[in-house]
């Protein structure tokens, strides 16, 4: 049975990215019973991906800009896998903020098991995978 | 001004912080949620601490449930200031905290210890 926890074409804003940060963390506890060291690394890397999009995928704030969150967990083949994407172009982040704002995406690559960054025209896709579910 | 510490309960998401002081070093007690939206309070409560410049700065993490770059951002940005002049611990203990700051290399740039007492202890001597 793959469990699923999605949340699609929410708003791409810091404030949208802490409260799924919250219900993640609340599923990942109570409907995947896992813990500890794996719930923290899983609800960090996602949050830094969708704090990412919300900083870097659209520029300008006030226009629509949803993301899309989607966790599928298959115990089977202990897998847990995040996915996040926007219909933005990421930009490199203004040098100004460079030091401030430079350690989400290793961040992201240091908590995840592999990560992955595809940009296109049509959007980015952050895939972040977990292989550590069976200990 | 010796100020008791803040025990109110902290609202999902939100951050409260402390300022006290405790055996010569200043404490900034941070408690809840320290991430994009929250970590610019750390960063007043910094200036605030750090005007004048105390010998000893300590950022307490123990009551922190979550820590983003963002916050680490804030962490790294007073070790740079404080660090000129004075000398800069964070306490921080756990899969929330001190684990990412490990994963990221911070504990590289500036020293973590388990609890306030291992650290009032260790900057002291």
């Amino acid at each position: 049975v793959t469990h699923q926890f999605e949340r699609a074409g929410i708003p791409a804003d810091a404030d949208s990215a802490g409260l799924v940060r919250d219900e993640l963390g609340r599923w990942l506890r109570d409907e995947l019973r896992i813990g500890g060291e794996l719930v923290a690394d899983v609800t960090l890397a996602t949050y830094e991906g969708m704090v990412n999009i919300a900083e870097h995928a659209y520029p300008y704030p006030s226009l629509a800009a949803p993301m899309s969150v989607l966790v599928r967990c298959d115990p089977r083949i202990a897998l847990l896998a995040v996915t996040l994407s926007d219909s933005g172009t990421w930009r490199a982040s203004n040098p100004a903020h460079q030091h401030l704002r430079g350690n989400g995406i290793p961040l992201m690559r240091a908590l995840a098991d592999r990560c992955t960054i595809d940009s296109s025209a049509a959007g980015t896709q952050v895939n972040l995978q977990w292989y550590r579910l069976l200990g | 001004v010796e100020q008791p510490p803040d025990r109110r309960p902290v609202a999902a998401g939100a951050c409260s912080i402390a300022r006290r002081q405790e055996r010569g070093a200043s404490v900034i007690a941070v408690a809840g949620v320290l991430d994009a939206v929250t970590a610019p309070q750390l960063g007043h409560a910094v200036a605030a601490a750090t005007c004048p410049m105390p010998a000893v700065l300590i950022v307490d993490l123990s009551e922190v449930e979550f820590l983003s770059s963002a916050g680490m951002s804030a962490l790294l940005a007073t070790s740079d200031s404080v660090g000129r002049t004075g000398r800069f611990a964070v306490i921080a203990d756990g899969p929330q905290t001190s684990r990412p700051l490990k994963l990221i290399g911070l504990t590289e740039v500036f020293d973590v210890y388990r609890s306030l007492d291992a650290a009032l202890t260790a900057l002291s001597s």
